[in-house]
Formats: C-alpha cells, sequence, structure tokens
C-alpha cells in the first residue's frame, strides 16, 4: 500500500537538514508501529522517499514523503499511529492513499511529480507598520515583474551561466487574500492551503515558482533580485521563507497539490 | 521556548541543530516549578556528546526528581565558539536556552584527558571564573565524573566537587543536601563541607598537597575535619534495579553513536594489566537477561532506532551472552533492526552470529591480540594465545570470511625488538593461514589483513601505573621497525599497517598521571590562544604543551618517563577503588617477569575489589555453559 503524507517543519527545526529528516522520518516510522515495508537484503531499509528537499533555514507547510507499507490499513489509523510517533514542530496534515493503478498521471513518484511550489516570504522582526521599506520593496518587485524578461546568472562548480528566470516565476500577490484569488486554484485547494506563520506587519510576499527537476527556481533567487534592485539595506537574514505547497501541472496545464493525486 | 542564539548566526555556523535542543525524548520543565537545576555537559562537540551513555543515565536518573530539571550542553565548535564570544553570547543549556551560569550544578563528564582545555572553554564561555577559589554563591556547582576523575589532580582547581565512581549511588543524597543547605539560607562553602561527608564525592580544595625536592609528593592531606583522608568510589551492586534511559535522547543530526546501546555488565574478570576499565569497575557485575530483554524491546519502540549494540568491556565473558544475541536477532532481525556485535571472542558461537547479521564479504574479525609474541602477551596479562587467534582465523576463512582486523599497542613494559617484529610475523602467519586453508578456486580475493598500532600510556590504578612511558622517539623507532619488517613478511601484500602519530599520546600519557601542578599548565595552554579540541587531531599542537610546561618550569620527562618508585605516594593515591595498591604492586610485578594470573573465575586473585559485605564476589558466578 502507497501512502503519502503532506507535512510542516515548523520553528527551530528548519535548522535541521534534508538528510537528518530522512533520517527523522525513518524513525518516526519505526516509532508509529504501522508495518513498514522494507527492502531485502543484508541492511534492510524503509521504502521511503520525499518529494523536494527543503534547504536549511525553510520552514514549510508543504511538505511530502511517501512510504510503503505491507498490509492496508485505513487513512485514519495511519494518520493516529503517526501522530504518536510525532515530535513538536513537525506536523502531518494530510494522509493519502495511493493507487498507482488507478491515478491518472504516467509518474508516480513524489519527486517525479513536482512542477511548481507556493512560498511564502515575510520581513522577520518588524515593528509592525507598514511603512517606506515595504513601499519600496513593492516597487521594486513590481519593477522586476513588469520587465520583459528577468535575467540572473547562475553559477555552477564549473562555469557561469545566464539565464532568463521569468518565465518562471508564475504568480505573486502581496498578500494572502490576492495571492488566492489571482490565482485558477480549485476552492478545495484553497481551503487546504494554509500557513503556520502569524501574519504580521511588515513586508510580505506570496510567490508561485516553478520546482523539482526540470527547473527549480529557489526563492532566495527572487529575494536578492529585489533587494538588489533598489539597494536595500535588509539582507536575506531579514526575510523568512516558508513553503505553503507543492503542486503537479496535469496535460492540461491545471496546477494540482500533491495531496489530491492519487 | 526561543532560541539563545539568533538564526542569522546559527545559518552561519556548521551543523546549526547542534544548539537548538528540541530532540526526540528530550525533557522540558517548568522552571519555576523546580528546586534545582542541574546542568549536565559533556566537554567535546554536540554529535560526539550525544552518543554518550552515562550522560543519557544521569539524564534520566534526574529528571525523574519532581524537585530537579536536569538539561545538557556540549562544546560549541570552533566557529560558533568565535561567534560566541564576538557578539558576548553566553553558553547555553539546550532545553531551555538559558545560561549555564544561571544553573544550580554544573556536572563534566571526563572522559579522555585531550578534552581538559575544553573544559577551560566552557567554564569561560559561560562566565564561570576558571578557579573553584574565585567562585561566589551566584556560580554553579562545578562537578566532574567519569573515568578520568580517578585522577582528576591536573584539573583539580578548576572544579568544586569530584564524584569518584558509578553515578547511580549518591547523588540523590548529594542534591537533597544542597537543597536543604540553600533552603536553610547556607553558604556555597557550607554546602561544600555538607558536600565532602557524602560517600564518594572529593572536594579538592579541601586538600593540601605538598612536594619534596624532587618533584614527588611527600604528603597529601584534609585541611579541614569534615574532609576524610581517603574517598571511597562508587559502586552500583543491583543493575537490574537501577536507572537506564528507556526513553533515549535521540538527536536530529547524526551522532557517532546512531543506535540503541544496551549495556550488558560492568566491570571486567580478565585482569588485563595495562587496562583502566578493567580495575576501575572492579568487580563484574552482569544485568539479567530477562532485564536485558525487556529494556531492549523498550528501547528499540520509544526510539525507532534501526541498530542495537550491547556495550561492555569483555562481552565475550557474559554468562548469557549466546541466548541474549540470539533473542536479539530473532526479536528485531525481521523488522529492520541490525544487531550490531561488540569485540568477540572468535569462537564457533561467534561465526554463527556474525554470519547471520552481517554480510561476510564486507565484514571483517576482530582480535586485539595488543602485544606479538606469546611472551609479552603473558606479562600484559592479555589471556589471548596464538593458537586461539589462528583457530579463529582458520574456521573464518572456511566460512568466507577474509577481512581480519589486528589492534596491538607498542611501548608495551618489557617490550623488546623481538615483540615489535612478533607483531609482522603474527599478522603473515594469520595471512598464510588463510592461503592454505582455503583453496584458491574458492577463495573471493586476497587475504586481507589490517594491522593497527597505538601507543601504549600507563594509567592509573592499573598494575602498570609505576611503569615508565616510551618516549616519542622510541614509538617512532618502533613504528618504523615494525613498518620494515611487515615489509619483509612473505605476504605483506596483504598486510596494511595503521599507525599514528604519537605526539598526543605524549600529552594523554603527561595528563593521565599528572599532579596538582599540571593545572597551571593546562590553563596556561588553554589561555594562550583559546586552544580547544585538542582531542582532534587538526586542532592538536604538541608545541603549545611544550611552551606552557617551560612556562610553568615543569618537566615532560618527570611526567611521561619516569619510572614511579614502589613507595613514592602517587597522586590518586586518596581514592580507595577497592582493588588494592598491594595487589597492582605484585600484578606489576609478576608482569615484568611474564607471570600470567588466571581471569577472576579461574582463581580468584584476591584483588579486594569486592564488598565482601554485600555476599560473594559477583564476578564468581557460573557461566551459561563451557568456557
Amino acid at each position: 500500500m502507497l501512502i503519502r503524507i503532506k507535512f510542516s517543519k515548523l520553528g527551530s527545526l528548519k535548522f535541521i537538514g534534508h538528510l537528518d529528516v530522512m533520517r527523522y522520518f525513518q524513525k518516526v516510522l519505526s516509532r508509529s508501529g504501522l508495518p513498514i515495508k522494507y527492502t531485502q537484503g543484508f541492511h534492510p531499509h524503509q521504502i521511503m522517499s520525499f518529494a523536494s528537499p527543503l534547504g536549511v533555514g525553510l520552514t514549510s507547510d508543504g511538505e511530502y514523503m511517501d512510504f510503503e507499507l505491507e498490509e492496508e490499513r485505513s487513512d485514519e489509523e495511519i494518520n493516529a499511529a503517526l501522530q504518536t510517533a510525532l515530535t513538536d514542530g513537525f506536523k502531518i496534515s494530510k494522509v493519502t492513499i495511493l493507487n498507482p493503478r488507478i491515478m491518472n498521471v504516467k509518474k508516480v513518484s513524489a519527486m517525479a511529480l513536482v512542477d511548481s511550489a507556493d512560498y511564502y516570504l515575510y520581513q522577520k522582526n518588524t515593528v509592525g507598520v507598514r511603512n517606506e521599506e515595504t513601499t519600496a520593496f513593492e516597487t521594486a518587485f513590481s519593477k522586476l515583474v513588469s520587465a520583459t524578461e528577468l535575467v540572473i546568472t547562475k553559477k555552477t562548480k564549473t562555469s557561469e551561466k545566464e539565464i532568463d528566470i521569468k518565465p518562471y516565476l508564475y504568480d505573486y500577490a502581496f498578500s494572502f487574500d490576492a495571492f488566492l484569488s489571482n490565482r485558477m486554484l480549485d476552492a478545495a485547494y484553497k481551503n487546504a492551503l494554509n500557513c503556520s506563520i502569524p501574519d504580521d506587519e511588515g513586508i510580505k510576499l506570496y510567490l508561485h515558482l516553478s520546482a523539482g527537476s526540470a527547473m527549480n527556481l529557489r526563492p532566495e533567487t527572487i529575494l536578492e533580485e529585489i533587494l538588489a534592485g533598489y539597494s536595500s539595506q535588509l539582507t536575506l537574514n531579514d526575510f523568512g521563507i516558508h513553503r505553503l505547497e507543492m503542486y503537479h501541472s496535469d496535460e492540461k496545464g491545471a496546477r494540482i497539490p500533491l495531496w489530491d493525486i492519487r | 521556548m526561543k532560541n539563545m542564539v539568533n538564526d542569522e548566526i546559527l545559518m552561519m555556523v556548521d551543523k546549526p541543530a547542534r544548539y537548538i535542543g528540541k530532540e526526540v525524548n528530550s525533557i522540558v520543565k517548568a522552571k519555576e516549578n523546580v528546586d534545582i537545576r542541574f546542568c549536565m555537559c559533556f566537554p567535546d562537540v554536540y554529535e560526539v556528546g550525544m552518543s554518550h551513555l552515562g550522560i543519557q543515565i544521569l539524564y534520566d536518573m534526574f529528571n525523574r526528581r519532581e524537585d530537579t530539571w536536569c538539561e545538557r550542553v556540549y562544546s560549541p565548535w570552533p566557529d560558533m565558539d568565535k561567534l560566541m564570544r564576538e557578539k558576548q553570547i553566553p553558553l547555553f543549556a539546550l532545553e531551555s536556552q538559558d545560561p549555564v551560569k544561571e544553573f544550580d550544578f554544573l556536572g563534566i563528564t571526563l572522559q579522555y584527558e585531550m578534552c581538559y582545555t575544553n573544559i577551560l572553554q566552557i567554564l569561560d564561555l559561560a562566565g564561570i571564573p576558571l578557579h573553584s577559589t574565585d567562585r561566589d554563591a551566584f556560580c554553579p556547582i562545578i562537578i566532574g565524573g567519569g573515568p578520568c576523575a580517578y585522577n582528576p589532580e591536573p584539573i583539580a582547581d578548576f572544579f568544586d566537587l569530584f564524584y569518584i565512581g558509578e553515578g547511580e549511588t549518591v547523588y540523590n543524597q548529594l542534591l537533597d543536601i544542597y537543597k536543604e543547605n540553600k533552603s536553610n539560607g547556607g553558604s556555597r562553602e557550607r554546602f561544600l563541607e555538607l558536600a565532602a561527608g557524602v560517600e564518594g564525592i572529593y572536594v579538592p580544595s579541601f586538600y593540601d598537597v605538598n612536594y619534596n625536592d624532587d618533584g614527588t609528593i611527600s604528603s597529601f592531606v584534609p585541611n579541614r575535619n569534615c574532609a576524610p583522608a581517603t574517598i571511597k568510589k562508587q559502586t552500583e551492586y543491583d543493575l537490574d534495579h537501577t536507572y537506564y534511559p528507556e526513553k533515549p535522547l535521540i538527536p536530529y543530526i547524526r551522532a557517532v553513536q546512531d543506535r540503541v546501546v544496551l549495556e550488558i555488565q560492568r566491570g571486567c574478570i580478565r585482569g588485563c594489566r595495562f587496562c583502566q576499565a578493567g580495575m576501575i569497575y572492579r568487580p563484574l557485575r552482569e544485568r539479567s537477561i530477562d532485564y536485558l530483554k525487556e529494556l531492549a524491546k523498550k528501547m528499540i519502540t520509544s526510539s525507532g532506532y534501526d541498530e542495537i549494540s550491547l556495550s561492555s568491556l569483555s562481552s565475550s565473558d557474559y554468562s548469557c551472552l549466546h541466548e541474549l544475541v540470539y533473542f536479539l536477532i530473532e526479536e528485531f532481525g525481521s523488522k529492520g533492526v541490525n544487531i550490531s556485535l561488540p569485540s568477540l571472542r572468535i569462537d564457533a558461537f561467534a561465526l554463527d552470529v556474525m554470519s547471520k547479521v552481517q554480510d561476510i564479504r564486507k565484514s571483517s574479525l576482530t582480535f586485539a591480540p595488543e602485544a606479538g609474541t606469546q611472551r609479552l602477551r603473558d606479562a600484559i596479562n592479555k589471556g589471548l594465545s596464538e593458537e586461539s587467534i589462528l583457530k579463529g582465523a582458520t574456521d573464518a576463512f572456511m566460512l568466507g570470511w577474509n577481512k581480519v582486523k589486528l589492534y596491538f599497542m607498542m611501548g608495551l613494559p618489557t617490550e623488546t625488538e623481538e615483540d615489535v617484529k612478533g607483531i609482522a610475523e603474527l599478522s603473515d602467519r594469520i595471512a598464510r593461514t588463510y592461503y592454505d586453508t582455503v583453496p584458491k578456486e574458492k577463495r573471493s580475493g586476497k587475504a586481507e589483513i589490517t594491522t593497527s598500532t597505538s601507543f601504549f600510556v600507563p594509567k592509573p590504578f592499573t598494575p602498570f601505573q609505576w611503569s615508565p612511558m616510551a618516549s616519542k622517539e622510541e614509538f617512532l623507532e618502533k613504528q618504523n621497525l615494525l613498518h620494515t619488517t611487515i615489509k619483509q613478511q612473505l605476504n605483506a601484500k596483504s598486510i596494511r599497517y595503521n599507525w599514528h602519530d604519537p605526539e598526543m599520546t605524549v600529552i594523554e600519557g603527561l595528563l593521565a598521571r599528572g599532579d596538582r601542578k599540571l593545572c597551571a599548565v593546562v590553563e596556561e595552554v588553554y589561555q594562550k590562544g583559546k586552544t580547544i579540541f585538542e582531542a582532534w587531531s587538526e586542532y592538536f599542537h604538541y608545541d603549545n604543551w611544550e611552551c606552557a610546561m617551560k612556562t610553568c618550569g615543569l618537566s615532560m620527562r618527570f611526567y611521561t618517563l619516569r619510572e614511579r618508585g614502589k613507595d613514592e605516594i602517587l597522586p590518586w593515591d586518596y581514592i580507595d577503588i577497592g582493588v588494592t595498591k598491594k595487589f597492582l604492586r605484585n600484578e606489576y610485578e609478576k608482569g615484568l617477569q611474564s607471570i600470567v594470573t588466571p581471569n577472576c573465575r579461574q582463581a580468584c586473585a584476591g584483588c579486594g575489589a569486592a564488598d565482601l559485605s554485600k555476599g560473594k564476589c559477583p564476578a564468581r558466578i557460573l557461566q551459561e555453559g563451557n568456557d
């Protein structure tokens, strides 16, 4: 039985890297008492995989992990068993039982499915008042977005490449409500989008960006460009970045959150 | 709980998760509701400290008290250490993120000598005066424990108290005294006086050391009535009804020991003459197999670890080992839990078990002969004959093994060139056995013998505590001789030799048998450039120590190369570990003549460890089957 869970990673746990998150969940699965499926051989390990690694320093309400069970269980049972084994800072928001045979997508693994993701960027430690900095930030961003292209220099280990990232910046807004209403999202999907970060005043930016193995546009990249655009005194360290959701694009281009792909 | 260190700084350092706490099974209490705040410290980096079983046991024990909250702190890595000094961030405990200085107790575990400068780092970063004499009522009580507490003299000036022996026995008594004294408005000094009355507690400032002109100790006496002349080490006799972490702390980042650890017994019956642990943890005490089975189940269930290991000084001597290991394999093998075996004596049982849990092609057999000739093995009382090594190797080779690891020490007392060469010759004979035993068609490649040598350091409370240590030059000579001899062997191509830099060993030797004068040296090394993480080769600088010894007007040779006099007062003589000095001296003299002493189960040698008022010595129980 193939299970996909959607989970949140909050607070100080943002300092735990992806490999350590994997090892943490291996133990969660073992503690849960569920009949987890293992590989064969001398060092059997659990069959589990993650949709997309989350960088150190980012929090999230939209992470996904797949794993397999030897026997069938209901989603309530699975959720209950996992909750007893989870610790503070990690929360499970959805449990989806997958059926590869009737799924109408060619690819099954979460990692292969990811095409885009929602991010919330926010200024930390604000006084609580909207001010000139906020206006300058929004103006700079609007300017970037209204240009025909947005070229950045991508550095790899061996070379530097210039890429236009504008086509990969799909949607944006300065408030959560605007972000939801701007996009062509199912009502159910909107309802399922929740953000654990309290909504303080200060600079806020919501982004829907290309993600996954084809083109992963990191929100930090956009943030750097904005701050450089108006020579801000602020740096990346002044901002928090929170991933909200991950989506798959179907053949018609509709965005489906990973929890709804069965 | 807000972090002491802000996000910006955490993003700048390596492995920020070292400093945030919130681990699975970590304990958070309301500080207003407790009377005593205890901070346990392992003075090395987080990943090393989190692997230490002792802190887990004490953490569990202290937190069971409703009036106490025990938290943890580890040495900040150099990158964080630098930032903390720059930004004036005080050292903080992980659970509450509160400054360590606010605690009632700071307990530091002393596992190896090379962490001594890290102790000063901890005190310094916490804002606590390094010298106990400079501390006031607003400072925590600094208490040290662990194996190095059996000679704490080189760091005595930095501690208010030492706890000698196993932590399960008198900590509760000590904390009760602390609480009562505090509520009576008693002073810090008053608490120390009361603590001195608790068996096993050593208050260094209550003793004066005087020296002869030649540097040896002329007297070591209490300077007040409440301090006993001898400190009796603590022994927990009932290991089935004491503290053990059924819900171990699980770090988010990978600790060195990333598995459930089951301590199956304490102490050892073998009596190897170089081994301190074998002497200070006497008498041997086992945990019952039923207790261990229950404990194993609880710990695997509460942790989700995928590996379990057995911990003891000589697991092959555990009387119910066969039953325990087969139980673990049956109970956990199918659940994806790996059984990590300790170094077992290589016999039929060991080979059977190893073939069940390990991939023979990838795993290796381990032997620790420690010495290259039977003559020297007899001198050090390591009862492992060449015959049994070759037989074990033969049986293993026939089952498909081809990798062997051999551990030796060099610089042992009475060692000659013959003994050093013997290491090469023994390694070669094992390789030869492989080629003689396994026909060509059945071999999965060459024999792979890995021979490793470390250097002998004489330790307190061993028969060899009087022995001179070899010099750095002698160590290097021996290594070269061995290296050359290995190259000359018939099967040289099947033998790989791993050797080490002797410089760190020399400093270990200096500190292991040091006296109080070395406190100044440790401090000098630390203060000059805030030297820390000396146990890590990339941070260790031998010259710092040489310089510091010179500055303090002390001689390295006096501590390392000198043979101690038979009637000399040794810096640790005030500690009573049960095993008598007379027994140790007798063993030393027998060792110099290569005379063997049988193990405790074969014959009682009258070492003095057992408290006979509690009945027969626990080491004398019968074994499961044949030896």
